[in-house]
């Protein structure tokens, strides 16, 4: 299981910049990036070294961000590598309500999280499907 | 000249002034009636119409305000048994708690008649093919207009809001010669012509009768242009029964205020004292025919003046300015009433948003357009965009909800939203006056 931290921000010039100042500033790396937009606002989602510590210097610059857990598997980074786990999880009925997929190691390693209405069901199925799930140490920050 | 009722609309000043004092010291023992009046007219003296011995002993009982009126929902001010309220209408109140006047049978036809009077003095008749263009329901001006209208004898096509290419359609079938809106929506359906494809030449439009939300004489001129129809000019409000307050004549020039039916002050609303003769200030009405809810001094927060000099149409009943602005920050989209307070009452019942917020008024086309910004609260963050997405949703119905118009709600970030010198601005009306 990782934990990953949603911003919120307005869609205007600046805030995609003022947010990842603070990290920058702060010492905080980031290992996925992702932006969903929803036209006046939209919310940054990201895998950090230090979430905690992400969490605290963002609220105290005053945004709005929280942490929700997603579940994550190694998958290989070849042809077919995502579908076959996309294909796990409709045979064990599980919605995908986001994903992001970033590589690790090109060639052969990648890592794909998803996020589900209930992390431990989605991990408990990939493992019954022979995936490796992950937590924070093999994003090697 | 034609006249619904001549003997009234003509009379003498002298014998007005003794309508209104024998109409008033009636209204006085209505309210009576009411325990909150009657708590308050003891606590200044009064116990009986018959002390009121002068018009100018008015000046002894309180003012009525929307709190007031507020206070008292749901039963309302009601000097008669409910048995004999036979029609209420409620209105929006300056948070989320409306406000309800109630009718008897009497108060209804006495107000289809200051309706009637008003459409005549205009120079409708019972030939005349009524469109009525503005919301039925419990917006008074719908049925009020309504009503008038049956009384004069004109055939009337009870349309109601909205709808344009329809509106525009039945206009052309049915031969509309008189048309009730709102002076934007008015401007609206002009553009709407061609694309529904009638022509001025396919309409029989004459007259307009125009009100609900404020605008200019140029705004008049542009309309009467666009339609090549007369437009008149129309006021009301829910707490005096609603259209039918007062209204111009053929000569356009200032509403004829009917005072048999309501006796008219003008005060400054800083001091509650009244203005020197002709200046502007605070309308403050008192019902001079009603039974259910007889309304004594009411502060309605509508500036205006009275226009000094007799009216060549003959009518003895004084005349009154357009509104020119308001007591409060009440405001007005495309013709309905909105009191900023209602909107925050719905954003407090949301923890998923802080307490600030912004109302942006905008023109969009003819019509107007508001849009509500609002800071999400950090605290209640949970990274869940559907649950934004809902929350944005459930924001904008309960709004409308609230507020008749559909808002455009748009979500921000804690602390985005600009302030004046540390003060929260909640108005931003970038809107051209009309």
């Amino acid at each position: 299981m990782l934990r990953e931290i949603s911003i919120f921000i307005d869609n205007k010039q600046g805030r995609l910049k003022a947010v990842t100042k603070v990290l920058a500033e702060n010492g905080i790396n980031i290992r996925a990036f992702n932006v969903q937009d929803r036209t006046d606002f939209g919310l940054m989602k990201m895998l950090v070294s230090d979430t905690d510590k992400c969490e605290d210097v963002l609220k105290a610059a005053g945004f709005a961000c929280a942490i929700r857990s997603v579940a994550a598997a190694l998958i290989e980074d070849k042809p077919g590598g995502i579908y076959s786990l996309f294909e796990r999880l409709e045979i064990a009925g599980i919605n995908v309500a986001d994903a992001c997929a970033f590589v690790k190691v090109p060639g052969n390693i990648a890592i794909m999280c998803i996020e589900t209405e209930n992390v431990l069901a989605t991990e408990a199925a990939l493992i019954a499907g022979g995936f490796s799930v992950i937590g924070e140490e093999e994003l090697n920050f | 000249m034609a006249y619904f009722d001549k003997d009234i609309e003509t009379a003498p000043r002298e014998r007005l002034r003794e309508i209104q004092l024998s109409r008033l010291q009636k209204s006085v023992t209505q309210a009576l009636k009411i325990p909150f009046y009657r708590d308050r007219l003891n606590e200044n003296g009064i116990s009986s119409g018959e002390q009121i011995k002068d018009l100018s002993d008015i000046r002894k009982i309180p003012f009525t305000t929307k709190d007031d009126l507020r206070a008292s929902f749901p039963e309302g001010l009601l000097a008669v048994s409910k048995d004999e309220v036979v029609r209420l209408h409620t209105s929006s109140g300056t948070t989320g708690t409306p406000t309800v006047i109630c009718h008897t049978k009497n108060d209804l036809n006495a107000w289809a008649g200051l309706v009637a009077r008003s459409m005549v003095a205009s120079g409708a008749t019972k030939s005349d093919v009524f469109q009525n263009m503005t919301g039925y329901g419990m917006f008074t001006g719908g049925l009020g207009m309504h009503y008038g209208a049956e009384l004069v004898g004109m055939t009337i096509l009870p349309m109601g809001s909205g709808n344009t290419r329809r509106q525009l359609e039945y206009m052309k079938y049915f031969k509309t010669t008189i048309v009730h809106a709102t002076p934007s929506y008015m401007l609206h359906i002009a553009t709407k012509l061609e694309e529904a494809q009638i022509s001025l030449s396919d309409l029989c439009l004459k007259k307009g009768f125009l009100g609900a939300e404020p605008y200019s004489e140029n705004t008049r001129i542009k309309i009467e242009n666009l339609f090549k129809i007369d437009v008149y000019n129309s006021y009301g409000l829910s707490e005096m029964n609603g259209p039918g307050v007062a209204f111009e004549c053929e000569y356009k020039n200032g509403m004829h205020l009917w005072e048999d039916a309501f006796y008219l002050e003008i005060i400054d609303p800083e001091t509650g004292e009244p203005v020197a003769e002709g200046n502007s200030g605070e309308l403050v009405f008192t019902t001079l025919m009603r039974e259910a809810t007889p309304l004594l001094r009411y502060r309605c927060r509508d500036i205006a003046s009275i226009l000094a000099g007799e009216c060549p149409c003959g009518r003895t009943h004084r005349r009154i300015s357009r509104i020119t602005g308001r007591a409060d920050d009440m405001l007005i989209v495309n013709g309905v009433n909105i009191f900023p307070g209602q909107i925050e009452s719905v954003i407090m019942r949301h923890p998923e948003v802080g307490t600030n917020y912004q109302i942006l008024l905008e023109n969009k086309g003819e019509l107007e357009k508001l849009t509500v910004n609002i800071e999400i609260s950090a605290a209640a963050f949970s990274g869940d965009i559907h649950s934004l997405d809902r929350l944005k949703a459930e924001l904008a119905e309960d709004i409308k909800g609230a507020v008749i118009v559909r808002p455009e709600v748009k979500l921000h970030e804690p602390g985005s939203l600009p302030v004046t010198e540390g003060k929260a601005v909640r108005v931003i009306d970038n809107r051209i006056r009309i």
